[in-house]
């Protein structure tokens, strides 16, 4: 059978910078989009949520804005790096582990190797997003006459109202909260510490609460119902400090959960009332949509669920840390 | 729009990339997906046109030595670049199998076939990257095929015994 095609198909643009994307983008207006991978305007076009615009303006071929980069205070993630980039990138895997996780679970091998984090993010409702506001991460977006950094939180705060602007991602920028570099005094402002495949033993980290979950009906194809991240440091004593939790899935809107992070902020690690205190909190903090398949209650309980089973995991894993220190 | 430094939109769409080692032009929409591509300008049914929407693995292709949904490859993403396809898994100077084919003979990794021919791109695109694969990185690997027939054990023996022969033609070499 011959397949059918629509006689419109869209124009690609190749720009070679982000200010030419940029221009292109405000001249053809709502006739235009973006594409990075194109697996979720991809998706949207054959499920009828979107038809394809008239001018698809490529990001791919834009240099500077693909792979990671480490620096004296941050990683820097180019908005053109496929998802299998930073699932099998070392820098990642040692500064970013929760990204690197998200990234190791959504969609399939095939589908990474193609999505951006770029597209992931703009998506607004993406995986990596609990994990990138974990992370404190700042977006970098070009407006057209220059780049601003903005906090992912306040970006996901606002998102909404900018929909239809040209602005255009180029980084993602995650600071090296609890990292010190041995060699500091060696890094001039702004220097590259790790570009490929290797990675430089260049500083050593605080003890973490790190973890990120997410439940979806099958692992690897569907939207998350719920997906979650926490992190935080342990202070020597074993209290927690400057927690932060997020949640989000399906449509639901990443975002971070206050009440819980005061409930874990300054507590003992091995409390045992902790536990309890935090399900409760997560529970009636966490505002999902509900769908016909998930509804908002399930998706509560199951947030609960899962960042309260990772704390306790954590504990158990730092009793087990001193139990055998101790013989 | 910088008058000089004009971003590129080629007038006459035709896209030159290399199939299975032969360097072709592909004169059509540049948005068009790979799969149909392959299927219906390069004459190429190896690779299987299924779910349409990077679901089911049918239409796994090696592009530059990784696995992609043709489905969801478009044709501009290719241009420059390496598609391999089931047809050119096979080494074309002896007219032998590749090992993951032999493999996939040898232990029954398929019932009906449909979804052998991606099932197999994946399992090559693993062996390339880890010869001696753990089961988790097995079920990673081939998270992205579905079978609707074999219930997955043949396929998984098949990869083990892939590895095997693998590692017995690198040795002989
Ligand atoms: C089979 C399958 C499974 C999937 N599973 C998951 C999953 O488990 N979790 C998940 O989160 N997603 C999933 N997805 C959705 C999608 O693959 C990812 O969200 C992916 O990261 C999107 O990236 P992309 O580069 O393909 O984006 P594109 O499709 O190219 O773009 C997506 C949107 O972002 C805009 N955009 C892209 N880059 C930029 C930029 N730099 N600046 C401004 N705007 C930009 C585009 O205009 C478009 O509106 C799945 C998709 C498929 C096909
Ligand atoms: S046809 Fe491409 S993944 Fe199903
Ligand atoms: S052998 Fe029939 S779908 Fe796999």
């Amino acid at each position: 059978m011959k397949q059918e095609y629509r006689s419109s198909s869209p124009a690609v643009w190749y720009p070679h910078d982000t200010s030419e994307a940029w221009r292109l983008k405000e001249a053809f207006a709502a006739d235009s989009q973006y594409i990075a991978g194109g697996t979720l305007l991809r998706t949207w076009w054959e499920s009828g949520t979107a038809e394809p615009p008239r001018h698809l303006i490529s990001l791919n071929s834009i240099p500077g804005l693909s792979g990671v980069t480490l620096h004296e205070h941050y990683l820097m993630i180019g908005s053109q790096t496929t998802l299998a980039g930073i699932r099998y990138n070392t820098a990642a895997a040692r500064y970013a582990p929760l990204l690197v996780e998200a990234c190791r679970v959504i969609a399939a091998p095939s589908v990474r190797n193609l999505a951006t984090i770029g597209g992931n993010i703009s998506s607004m409702v993406g995986d990596s997003l609990p994990a990138l506001l974990a992370l404190h991460a700042d977006l970098l977006w070009f407006n057209g006459s220059q780049t601003e950094a903005v906090p992912l939180e306040a970006w996901l705060a606002e998102a909404e109202t900018r929909s239809g602007s040209a602005a255009l991602l180029t980084h993602i920028r995650i600071p090296l909260h609890g990292i010190r570099l041995k060699t500091a005094e060696e890094v001039v402002h702004e220097k590259r510490l790790y570009e490929g495949d290797d990675v430089l033993p260049v500083g050593y980290e605080v003890k973490r609460l790190s973890a990120y979950d997410k439940v979806g009906r099958r692992e690897a194809f569907t939207p998350s119902v719920v997906t979650t991240a926490i992190m935080g440091d342990i202070t020597e004593e074993g209290r927690l400090a400057n927690v932060c939790v997020a949640a989000g899935g399906g449509q639901t809107p990443p975002s971070r959960l206050r009440a819980p992070e005061s409930v874990l902020e300054g507590r003992l690690l091995s409390d045992a009332e902790l536990l309890h205190a935090l399900y409760e909190a997560v529970y009636t903090d966490f505002d999902p949509v509900g769908d016909a398949f998930a509804g908002r209650e399930y998706r509560r309980l199951t947030a609960a669920g899962l960042l309260t089973a990772a704390v306790w995991k954590s504990a158990k894993g730092m009793a087990r840390e001193e139990d055998s220190g101790c013989c | 729009m910088n008058e000089n430094r004009a971003a590129e939109r080629p007038a006459a769409p035709g896209t030159e990339l290399y199939v299975n080692g032969n360097r072709v032009t592909v004169c059509t929409e540049p948005s068009k997906r790979l799969l149909h591509v392959l299927r219906d300008e390069l004459q190429m049914t190896g690779a299987k046109r299924s779910c349409e929407i990077g679901r089911c693995g049918a239409c796994m292709v090696l592009l530059d030595g990784r696995p992609v949904n043709a489905c969801l490859t478009m044709l501009y993403q290719c241009g420059g670049r390496t598609v391999t396809t089931i047809e050119g898994i096979a080494p074309q100077e002896s007219g032998g199998l590749d090992p993951v084919q032999q493999a996939f003979l040898e232990e029954g990794g398929y019932q009906c076939g449909y979804c052998t021919p991606g099932m197999i791109i994946s399992v090559k695109a693993l062996l390339d990257f880890i010869p001696d694969p753990t089961d988790e990185e097995i079920t990673e690997a081939l998270s992205g095929n579905i079978c609707r027939c074999t219930g997955y054990g043949g396929i998984i023996r098949s990869v083990r015994r892939a590895s095997e022969l693998k590692k017995i033609s690198s040795s002989d070499a």
